[in-house]
């Protein structure tokens, strides 16, 4: 491999769970040295343990402090800072920061974030660069007016937002009051700013999203796309690639789109513009500054190792492949892992994990931060980790997917396996053609009223595990099984 | 017939139930009777542990059904606790940026007779 040389030798990570532990991964991978950023309860997390160094925060709201962070990059000598996603990570003050610092910013130059990262500001850019945009306002002075130009149904957006928080949709004039206050709450405790704006609501569009990359030299490519519209609450749940919706010819247009978007806003680094299809139509939706959760789905079916490029490109290394090099293969899919309750309305759960057993499959890939003992907080976001299948085709990568997901065993709290294979398994979702309302339409009806029936086995083992003392799964790290405590059962 | 992969466990209040990667939780006796009272909606409780972020009314309010009493907030997501029918607001018993567990009585609650 060819080193170029680079500024920085260690990379603080500021972030936790999964996504700290898969830059943890990446840093080792090309001879970096990392810095997991921690609170006291996670410094013996999975992250932390596999980092080099460990930096102590303060409290889980650490992660939002700008100060803290640099403090915690100066201590452990850092040269550069990763900030994964959620958090700071689209936060273009921070970025300056840390660049001013003397430290290396893994992630998009700030004025392309400020240009781009805002959704506002965004819908400016891409209305400059021909890329079509929905009806769309600021609240002004007179919210009800610039309501009545978007036209109802519309949704208050966070501008500052992402993954579908601080975000409410109004369906007449009466409900705007309530809905843009309980938005702004929801982003001022979520994200940098309170500010919201209003976007005409389509109905029912797919939602899918281009992957981009603009290396040091200047070069935009984009990576392909991946089909997001298997949302509920406006939150994914599964995303894939290729997209069944798009044909060759709206791929086309849409990858040109995207990367027209980011050369007008001089983008480098990764980066993800989110579309909204609504037949052979498409409009920009919003661009997310940075490495997504769902950046997986696009390794699998591309063979690159984007969070590797992202730091590579920190580095000053160029990419080196052009557009026609970049090819998918196959087809990938990923299902995120969440502390919910399918059966109550998804309310987030917490717990000590009593029970993990994540089967290993060819072709499938697990990112994940979970151990047996661990406690599950409700102090973050309620992403546990995500799976990732990948098969020469759509079916094939669906029914991998599934396999691993019937083959793991993950207990002690409420979570969403179970529901994750419901909508796998249903035809709405496998004939590929589907939009956002798929969840909560089409497919949240059936699972509530679905047969809940226990298995006479089932029934067999409670009454058993009923006088069996129960499991501490006290400290953390993985549990030495107890075969007298965990009691398995097969149903030929 | 496909088969099933079951796995049971006992702990965190209960036996919790593995089928086909699906989780179940069978609560012990007195977390299940906690559990029935919240779904009766006797008191407005809380739906989860989180927490409380706004409280949208005060002791002797006069609220209509489904009228929000307290928004929760956890895993950056917010819910609205409504009321459970046409009624009175008693003794609120938490104040805003409080701390909460699943089912407790955010405040007490007189249904109009």
């Amino acid at each position: 491999m060819t080193s170029p040389t680079h500024p920085f030798s260690s990379v603080l990570i500021a972030n936790r769970g999964e996504i700290a532990l898969r830059l943890v991964r990446a840093c080792r991978e090309l001879g970096l040295k990392s810095v997991v950023a921690a609170v006291g309860s996670e410094k013996d997390a999975l992250p932390a343990r596999e980092a080099d160094a460990i930096a102590v925060l303060e409290s889980p709201k650490s992660y939002l402090d700008p100060k803290a962070l640099l403090e915690a990059a100066k201590k452990t000598k850092a040269g550069a800072i990763h900030p994964g996603y959620g958090f700071l990570s689209e936060n273009a003050d921070f970025a300056e920061a840390v660049i001013s610092a003397g430290l290396t910013w893994i992630g998009p130059p700030p004025a392309a974030m400020r240009a781009l990262g805002n959704k506002l500001a965004g819908r400016a850019v891409a209305e400059k660069a021909s890329v079509p945009v929905l009806p769309g306002a600021k609240l002004g002075k007179d919210p009800a007016k610039a309501a009545k130009e978007v036209g109802f149904p519309l949704l208050v957006k966070a501008a500052d937002g992402g993954g579908g928080r601080g975000q409410r949709m109004v369906e007449k004039p009466s409900q705007l009051t309530e809905a843009i206050e309980s938005a702004r709450r929801e982003a001022g405790a979520s994200f940098a700013s309170e500010e919201v704006f209003l976007e005409r609501f389509l109905p029912a569009p797919r939602h899918v999203e281009f992957q981009i990359l603009g290396d040091p030299k200047g070069k935009v490519v984009h990576l392909h796309e991946r089909e997001c519209s298997v949302q509920r609450r406006r939150q994914k749940l599964i995303e894939e690639s290729p997209s069944p919706a798009l044909t060759p010819e709206l791929r086309e247009r849409m990858g040109a789109a995207a990367v027209r978007l980011a050369e007008a806003a001089g983008y480098r680094s990764l980066g993800t513009v989110e579309f909204l299809v609504d037949g052979k139509d498409f409009y920009f939706l919003e661009v997310n500054a940075r490495l997504q959760v769902e950046h997986p789905v696009t390794e699998a079916v591309l063979g690159l190792d984007l969070a590797q490029w992202q730091i590579r490109m920190a580095m000053g290394e160029p990419f080196p492949f052009s557009q026609a090099q970049i090819q998918p293969r196959g087809h990938a899919i990923e299902a995120r892992l969440c502390a919910e309750d399918p059966d109550h309305d998804f309310l987030p759960s917490g717990g000590r994990i009593l029970a993990l057993d994540l089967p290993r499959i060819p072709g499938l890939r697990w990112e994940t931060f979970l151990e047996e003992g661990r406690e599950v907080a409700s102090d973050y976001d309620s992403l546990l980790g995500k799976a990732v299948a990948w098969a020469e085709d759509r079916a094939g990568a669906i029914r991998r997917l599934d396999q691993a997901l019937a083959g793991s065993v993950l207990l002690g709290l409420h979570q969403n396996l179970g529901f994750l294979r419901f909508v796998l398994g249903r035809p709405e979702f496998s004939s590929g053609k589907y939009d956002t309302g798929l969840v909560e339409e089409r497919i949240l009806a059936a699972w509530v009223s679905r047969n809940r029936d226990l298995p006479p086995e089932a029934k067999a083992l409670i009454a058993e595990a009923k006088s069996r003392p129960i499991a501490s799964g006290a400290g953390s790290g993985r549990r030495i099984p107890d075969p007298w405590q965990d009691l398995n059962g097969w149903k030929p | 017939m496909e088969a099933v992969r079951l796995r049971a466990v006992r702990g965190n209040g209960g036996i919790w139930l593995s089928l086909d990667g699906e989780a179940r939780f069978i609560p012990d006796e007195q977390a299940g009777a906690a559990r029935a009272g919240t779904a009766a909606g006797a008191d407005p409780v809380s739906p989860m542990p989180g927490r409380v972020t706004k409280l949208f009314v005060k002791a002797g309010d006069a609220v209509t059904a489904g009228a929000p009493l307290a928004a929760v907030e956890a895993m950056k997501m917010e819910y609205l606790v409504k009321a459970p029918a046409d009624g009175n607001v008693g003794r609120v018993l938490c104040s805003v940026g409080d701390t909460v567990a699943l089912g407790q009585r955010l405040m007490d609650w007189e249904a109009k007779a």
